[in-house]
């Protein structure tokens, strides 16, 4: 056996499992965050969802809700997969066919779940996702997703 | 519909040439593409149907393709996005119109100009949209209208395709019908018709039959008209052997009618003659008869025109043959000729008349009768020839005088022929007989009864007394001597005579009564002439 066999074995055991990666690191639930103070207290998934995908961005409240998304590909995924059992591609795909039409615009993006986490804290009308495993005191819970 | 296609068939065949070959497949043709252009008819219909059935299933998957992006537009109420859907769904042919509702309020509509009246709409896909993140939930409807004009003219395009590709098969399907008729059944009958035709000029022995056709209907119709033709030719070579044979018999016919020596003839009902030979002719010794003329065969047997006229109408009622014996005199002929004559009815209305010459006949039976009545020795009459001609003197009966019967024996005859012999007595009774004859008229009877007993009977003697003369002159002449080879022969003889008084006296009572007297005459000496006791007596009996 030499080397360069020995070499191209080790790469092709590193590269087979890594499309599983993401579901096998993040199977964790995912749930739906607001502002601690916000006078919401909870969501039904028809609300969270109409918000996402700009059909409406009303809160039960009357404010105008700030729906805020993570750039972490995964952690986006992991989301949209529970809450409308779509993939990245699809929802790429959806928010691109409303580019000309402009009466919908996708949510801010946050440069990473901590940030995200920071703007759902300080903004009242934000709304926002993360990992169960993530909810800090700042955030009020308003819908679990389980898969 | 019987009767529109014997119509057509009608009409084909007036407007079709003679040929059978030419109206056969004009008569596919016309008839298929009569049942093509039927087919069409009844299919556009159908046609129809299928095609907005076709229609609205392809229109069900466009608004299947474009569903997703309808689900985006209704579930975001976006106006943008409806319009696009819809501007994409009215470029296909046969949508009229769309509508796009988002919740219970229009989003977007957009129809085609006459598409606005509901009455002009012709049917809709109506279809629910529901939130493209939960088919559960319903956002929207999508109707979808169908134009009529755009799906009759789509239909209309299809229908014709269709009628074009049927054409073409009822085209391409008699065409083969036809080329097939032909080849199988109308080419062969055609060809056999030809041959037939042609058949006719030549004596030829059949027909062929066409090849392939050997063993079906045209194989038979072939075998048959050969057998037909066979059978027409045995007939008639039969016909011309019979009318040669015929001819033959004929000509052999008219030889022996013109050969023959029997006059044969053929005439009509009144003895109108229509033909006969040389032979009639010369039998009757006419040298030609004018074929013009009308002759009759009474004129031609003109002496016995009575004769021949009642054997006609006997022939005629009677239906028989009749014959009769008839004499000719022939001019600066001394004999006389004898013809038989026989009728023969032949046909309707026609006699056949026969002339046979029996002159030679008739003279052989004369000369046996002749030879059968007269005595050889003397030369007279016999016994029997004495009897015929007294019966027929009596039969034709005394027309002015009387009749006389003279039994006349000779006297010592038999001592002459004792003496002399049988020889000298035969002489001497041919010698009685020349002298008994001379001394009667020739009309008179004179016989030999037999041994020396002679008969005279004279006709139309007149008074008894004549008859006494006679018989007294004819024991005179006998007692003259007779000298025979040297040596002086004696005879006399003695005479009874008995006349015959009327009809009621037959023959035989005559011959009776006149031997009676002969055998008185005997008693009374020889050599005298007596007459019967009941004869008429003459004033005076005079003695020898």
């Amino acid at each position: 056996m030499t080397a360069v066999r020995c070499i191209r074995l080790a790469l092709l055991l590193l590269l087979l499992p890594l499309p599983w990666l993401p579901h096998a690191v993040h199977a964790e639930d995912m749930v739906v965050i607001v502002n601690a103070g916000s006078h919401v207290h909870s969501l039904t998934r028809d609300q969270v969802i109409d918000i996402f995908m700009g059909r409406f961005r009303q809160l039960p409240t009357g404010a105008t809700a700030l729906p805020i998304d993570v750039a972490d590909p995964a952690e986006r995924q992991t989301f949209y997969q529970q809450l409308v059992h779509k993939s990245l591609a699809e929802i790429g795909s959806y928010w691109a066919r409303l580019v000309f039409s402009g009466q919908a615009t996708p949510p801010f993006r946050a440069p990473d779940s901590r940030a995200a986490l920071r703007l759902v804290a300080t903004n009242p009308d934000a709304i926002g996702y993360c990992y169960r495993s993530a909810v800090t005191g700042r955030v009020k819970v308003v819908l679990a997703l389980d898969h | 519909m019987l009767s529109i296609i014997d119509h057509l068939l009608r009409l084909v065949s007036r407007l079709a040439p003679r040929s059978v070959v030419a109206r056969t497949t004009v008569a596919i043709f016309a008839f298929s593409l009569l049942l093509g252009f039927g087919f069409a008819l009844a299919s556009a219909n159908l046609v129809h149907e299928h095609e907005y059935t076709r229609l609205e299933n392809q229109l069900e998957q466009l608004v299947s393709t474009v569903e997703s992006t309808t689900q985006i537009a209704c579930y975001l109420n976006d106006q943008t996005l409806a319009r696009q859907v819809a501007t994409g769904l009215m470029k296909t042919d046969g949508v009229g119109g769309v509508r796009i509702m988002s919740g219970p309020a229009l989003l977007y509509e957009s129809m085609r100009p006459g598409m606005a009246r509901p009455g002009k709409r012709l049917a809709e896909i109506n279809r629910p949209i529901t939130s493209p993140f939960d088919p559960a939930r319903q956002v929207g409807s999508m109707t979808v209208y169908l134009s009529p004009a755009q799906l009759r003219a789509h239909a209309w395009t299809y229908t014709r395709f269709i009628l074009f590709i049927l054409a073409g098969e009822v085209a391409a399907v008699s065409g083969g019908v036809a080329l097939t008729v032909f080849l199988v059944v109308t080419r062969p009958i055609k060809g056999i018709s030809d041959e037939l035709h042609r058949l006719r000029q030549r004596a030829g022995p059949s027909l062929r039959v066409p090849a392939g056709n050997e063993s079906d209907e045209i194989g038979r119709l072939v075998a048959d008209v050969n057998a037909l033709i066979a059978s027409l030719n045995e007939l008639v070579e039969a016909e011309r052997s019979l009318r040669i044979q015929h001819e033959v018999f004929e000509r052999q016919m008219r030889l022996v009618l013109e050969k023959t020596e029997i006059g044969i003839c053929i005439m009509d009902e009144q003895g109108v003659l229509q033909s006969w030979n040389p032979a009639l002719l010369r039998l009757l010794a006419r040298p030609s008869l004018e074929a013009d003329a009308a002759w009759t065969l009474q004129q031609i047997l003109a002496p016995h025109a009575v004769q021949v006229g009642e054997m006609i109408s006997r022939c005629r009622t009677g239906a028989k043959p009749c014959q009769a014996d008839l004499e000719l005199w022939r001019e600066g002929q001394a004999a006389v000729n004898w013809i038989e004559l026989s009728l023969n009815p032949i046909g309707p209305q026609l006699l056949l008349g026969v002339v046979d010459d029996v002159t030679e006949r008739r003279r052989s039976v004369a000369a046996a009768q002749q030879l059968a009545m007269s005595d050889p020795l003397t030369g007279l009459l016999n016994r029997r020839g004495l009897e015929a001609a007294i019966a027929r003197a009596f039969g034709a009966g005394p027309k002015s005088g009387t009749l006389a019967m003279l039994a006349i024996d000779l006297d010592h005859f038999k001592e002459v022929n004792d003496t002399l012999g049988h020889e000298a007595g035969d002489k001497v009774l041919h010698h009685v007989g020349r002298v008994i004859a001379a001394a009667v008229r020739r009309s008179d009877l004179v016989g030999r009864l037999g041994g020396d007993e002679f008969l005279a009977v004279l006709i139309d003697v007149g008074p008894p007394e004549q008859a006494l003369q006679i018989a007294d002159d004819i024991i005179a002449r006998l007692e003259i001597p007779l000298d025979l080879e040297g040596k002086t022969v004696r005879v006399g003889a003695s005479i009874g005579i008995a006349i015959a008084a009327g009809i009621e006296d037959g023959p035989a009572d005559l011959l009776r009564r006149a031997d009676a007297a002969m055998y008185a005459s005997k008693q009374a000496g020889r050599g005298r002439a007596q007459l019967a006791q009941d004869s008429p007596q003459p004033p005076e009996i005079r003695s020898a």
